[in-house]
């Protein structure tokens, strides 16, 4: 007898369309492994938080000189690495405030808008339709609404140079 | 032997094993989806909470999440011990 399982494939080439059903074993065996998956998603965001609540020690960077922006105009820079995204804004009554790009809700980045006939300026994110309050990064529509504010980088101006130098103490969800 | 004169071996025995075989997996199934997507939800609010939200939530999403994962994966090895217990009876039957 032949133990090949496949020989009568070769035998009777005749596709079915049977032949492409995922069988319940096998749909088992892969929701298996995408559970597990999840557990090693949550595992490293939890890595990640961690490293991150150790490295509270930031350093001092010149973002631009003062004269780079007019009112109601945003730049994009890093802080407080290289690969985290911040904005700075100038905003509408000439004041500079920087704010992390990572929106609370799923880390999508937030752009600056200026004021329009329809509302006010604001920080939006374009995922979900969020906005935040130009001065607190306070969430105001949208998800973001019911969660912390964005994460406000505090700013000193120095011989015409916007210099980041950290970030402002976020007051508690309950508080 | 003759396996129509053994109960539970009968070619209707036989089929109903199968039947509920199947059914125990459908019902193992949905179990399995409902859990992956109580996970999917965990994690979410896992990566939420990273950026936004009470960070101490993560530490239990995790082992929540774990515990999930304790209880798929000891669905999927009865499923599979089941399957080939099974088998291994049909087979002695036969």
């Amino acid at each position: 007898m032949n133990n090949d399982g496949n020989k009568w494939k070769t035998d009777f080439p005749f596709s079915n369309d049977i032949d492409d059903y995922v069988t319940r074993r096998d749909f088992i065996r892969f929701l298996t492994v995408v559970s597990g998956g999840f557990v090693v998603g949550n595992a490293t965001i939890v890595a990640s938080s961690l490293e991150s609540e150790t490295a509270k020690n930031y350093s001092a960077l010149e973002i631009c000189d003062t004269n780079a922006l007019k009112n109601g105009e945003w730049l994009v820079f890093n802080y407080p690495d290289a690969s985290t995204p911040a904005i700075l804004i100038k905003n509408e009554a000439g004041n500079y405030l920087a704010f992390s790009q990572k929106c609370p809700h799923l880390a999508c980045p937030v752009a600056y808008h200026r004021s329009s006939s329809e509302e006010p300026e604001h920080i939006g994110c374009h995922c979900h339709n969020g906005k935040f309050n130009c001065d607190t990064g306070v969430g105001t529509a949208g998800p973001p609404k019911e969660l912390r504010p964005l994460s406000q980088i505090e700013l000193k101006i120095v011989e015409n140079k916007i210099i980041a130098t950290g970030f402002k103490q976020r007051k508690s969800l309950n508080a | 032997m003759n396996i129509f004169n053994k109960p539970g071996s009968s070619i209707k025995g036989r089929a109903t094993r199968l039947k509920g075989a199947k059914e125990a997996q459908i019902a193992r199934l949905i179990i399995l989806i409902s859990l992956c997507c109580f996970q999917y939800w965990l994690l979410v609010t896992t990566m939420e909470a990273k950026h936004s939200g009470p960070k101490n939530i993560a530490i239990i999403t995790l082992i929540v999440s774990l515990l999930c994962f304790v209880l798929v994966f000891g669905l999927f090895i009865t499923g599979e011990l089941g399957i080939k217990k099974l088998n291994h009876e049909m087979e002695k039957d036969d």
